[in-house]
């Protein structure tokens, strides 16, 4: 679709989302975004966010801020002023709706149509601020694939990466370092992701193109192109429906599934009964003490937190406190392929689901499974050396 | 005098002694309720049980004891023991130990049998391996100038934490014999028990039927007990701080059904013998400790004592354990100033 030129244009065009996003009732809602066109600059964003409670319930009671102004009748929407910028101060308009999905209680969307630095700037911060009330939905490399690969196998279409930022471990002279890289191309999703995987990368976001394919003949457009975050967010322009229904519903169901694996662990919601859970690893991870040590400091640099190395060699065990929620976790890391995390008093969800995705992200990504399937037992117990 | 940092060691290798000990004492339990593949049957085992001594016994008759661990392989055998991670270089001191394990060696009641009593039982002395020899030369010199020091039922076993490709704890018998075959086999040959399966079956549980050092338990409420509660706590503008409420009963019981005594649960039920960690007059310290150092202050009532704690983040790059250290350091040293002499690491309850 043709780009928006002038400011008078881009006025027209913000109105125009406004009311589509303010009138009718949830589902008018839906049916006019599978129906809008949008042009460039501006996109449909979505974040998918996951929380104890009915999305929309929790978003009212939270909300206190006077920036915040509720324009919908019967639909959730809201209008967000923030002042943005130092030096030359610019003040954001963003208009959102908060939708909670009728077939899973605990997950909702914020959608808006606004361009990138009123969804940057403003509005995904604004999000953050409400943790751990809001939770957002964080995937790892292979839910990140997974999501894709459902669009394919649901409908006819060729995906083509557009281009993608990941991390890449390197080797120097101070050790293993991580780089970041953003790389454009227009090669097929299967060669990129075979290339990821060969140079060891991972996804951070990637963007690509749906082309809806007969007998092997590509369409000259794509039907929906989107870049998807790491972070649960989706940029989409084209057919909001394609996005909506393969990609958005499948990051929504992850959420729900891993959120409500993680949640009623800590001790006092378990009734004191451990609920451990790990990190497991496919080829041995640990296997010299560089590498105990690297993960060592890598989680002494967790955000948020307060620590307590009560071992760092030959063997990890750190004490982590989540202090956004007062979670706790003992993490160990014992055998070469395994990290394990314990649940203290308090372990929420949501700071299983942080833990979890700052590891995949700052050290290693693995899958995560319960640590003892056995539970309080003492089968097992005795191995050989 | 010792400098911090002689200190700051010290008691940083006294927290890792209480951490190994507790995992150990699982990892012994394991081999004794354990035949390899699975729990022998009528096996049990209690950290800190309640035993009662018989009339015979030469060092305390009629008498509760609490050793460190007693496991019950079967109907018809159990161990009795005591662990040692770390012990004085003063074997002066080492008298005390072998009236202790003369003291368990008796036909104490307190089994999970029907009548309380076992068969057979055996009494061992566990040793960490850098200090087994030296010990059992010692021990061997007394028997020789008293040959009935020790009865037959006695042993030593050494223990140590290996770290090779997993890391282990391995157990093996250096004086004395066992009488159960089996285990008496395994035990000479050294038996290892992977670290990992002691986490996975009781990764919880931080305290045996013996004060911790105080870093370590502030630690823990530093940690997880009070940031457990910041959500429904009130935030001091003025103090920069949480201020949460807490009685020290429910603190107690948090602690022994998270981490002590409760978190074990071994036959699910709880009998009279069963004793309780940690002790409430650990935590009543702990607290008074805080409020020492001003991070807490104290309101009492008739019956219990309940605190204001004023909970805060240290500074994210420091570690909390050796914050405490740190902070419990200066606070003996505070106290030695105005008092003659206190012992750092003992400090009167």
């Amino acid at each position: 679709m043709k780009r928006l030129n002038t400011q008078q244009e881009e006025q027209e065009f913000e109105k125009y989302a406004r009311t589509l996003l303010s009138s009718g009732d949830k589902r008018a809602l839906l049916e006019n975004l599978y129906e809008i066109e949008v042009p460039p600059p501006y996109q449909i964003r979505v974040k998918v966010v996951y929380s104890e409670y009915d999305i929309v319930d929790t978003f009212e009671r939270i909300i206190s801020e006077s920036r915040i102004k509720r324009i919908g009748e019967f639909v959730p929407t809201y209008e967000f002023s923030k002042t943005v910028g130092k030096k030359y101060k610019e003040n954001l308009v963003t208009n959102f709706s908060v939708v909670q999905l009728d077939e899973l209680p605990n997950i909702g969307i914020f959608v808006s149509i606004c361009k990138r630095k009123n969804w940057q700037k403003a509005l995904v911060k604004l999000i953050s601020s409400y943790y751990p009330s809001l939770v957002p939905v964080l995937l790892s490399q292979s839910e990140i694939v997974q999501s894709i690969k459902k669009l394919r196998s649901n409908i006819d279409h060729n995906i083509f990466v557009k281009s993608f930022s990941a991390n890449e471990s390197i080797e120097s002279s101070s050790g293993k370092e991580r780089k970041s890289i953003r790389e454009w191309t227009n090669e097929s999703f299967e060669q990129i992701l075979m290339e990821v995987k060969e140079r060891n990368q991972y996804f951070t976001s990637i963007d690509v193109e749906f082309v809806p394919s007969v007998m092997g003949q590509n369409h000259v457009r794509p039907t929906a192109s989107c870049k998807i975050r790491k972070s649960g967010e989706v940029e989409l322009s084209g057919k909001f429906k394609v996005v909506y229904d393969n990609i958005i519903k499948h990051i929504a169901n992850v959420g729900f599934s891993k959120l409500s694996f993680y949640s009623g662990r800590g001790l006092k919601e378990s009734s004191y009964k451990s609920r451990p859970l790990s990190i497991n690893y496919q080829k041995p991870v640990f296997e010299e003490t560089a590498i105990v040590r690297q993960f060592v400091d890598v989680m002494k640099k967790y955000p948020h937190s307060m620590y307590s190395v009560e071992h760092g060699n030959p063997y990890a065990h750190l004490k982590i406190t989540d202090m956004q929620d007062g979670s706790c976790f003992n993490v160990y890391a014992l055998p070469p392929e395994r990290i394990a995390v314990i649940p203290g008093l308090k372990a929420s969800e949501a700071a299983f689901e942080r833990v979890f995705h700052y590891i995949f992200d700052k050290f290693k990504e693995g899958q995560v499974a319960n640590y003892d399937d056995e539970g309080r037992t003492l089968e097992s117990f005795i191995g050989q050396n | 005098m010792m400098t911090k940092e002689e200190r700051s060691r010290a008691l940083l290798d006294k927290i890792e002694d209480y951490e190994q000990t507790v995992k150990a004492i699982l990892a012994f339990a394991a081999i004794v309720v354990h035949d390899g593949n699975r729990q022998s049957p009528n096996s049990n085992f209690g950290i800190g049980r309640r035993m009662t001594t018989s009339s015979n016994n030469s060092i305390a008759p009629n008498t509760d004891i609490t050793p460190d661990l007693v496991a019950q392989h079967s109907n018809n055998y159990g161990i009795v023991a005591e662990f040692k991670k770390s012990l004085s270089k003063d074997p002066e001191q080492w008298h005390d130990i072998i009236t202790q394990i003369r003291k368990y060696n008796d036909s104490l009641e307190g089994w999970w049998i029907d009548n309380d009593q076992i068969q057979t039982s055996d009494t061992a002395l566990l040793i960490h391996y850098t200090r087994s020899r030296k010990f059992i030369r010692f021990l061997k010199e007394q028997i020789e100038s008293n040959p009935d020091l020790l009865t037959q039922n006695s042993c030593v076993i050494e223990f140590q934490r290996s770290d090779e490709r997993m890391t282990y704890f391995t157990f093996r018998k250096e004086w004395g014999e066992i009488h159960n075959e089996k285990l008496n086999n395994s035990l000479r040959d050294a038996v290892p028990v992977p670290l990992e399966n002691v986490v996975k079956t009781f990764g919880n549980l931080e305290f045996y039927d013996c004060r911790p050092p105080m870093p370590k338990l502030l630690q823990r409420l530093w940690q997880d007990v009070f940031p457990s509660r910041i959500s429904e706590a009130e935030y001091d503008e003025e103090l920069k701080a949480y201020k949460i409420d807490i009685g020290v009963d429910e603190v107690t019981e948090e602690l022994q059904s998270g981490y002590g005594s409760k978190a074990l649960s071994v036959s699910g039920v709880p009998d009279d013998r069963d004793v309780e960690f940690p002790r409430t007059s650990w935590i009543r310290n702990a607290l008074d400790w805080l409020v020492a150092n001003d991070l807490a202050i104290k309101s009492s009532t008739e019956d219990d004592y309940y605190y204001t704690i004023h909970f805060k983040a240290f500074r994210k790059s420091k570690d909390i354990l050796e914050k405490f250290i740190e902070m419990h350091i200066d606070y003996i040293e505070e106290q030695e100033k105005d008092e003659s002499q206190i012992d750092l690491f003992e400090k009167p309850e």
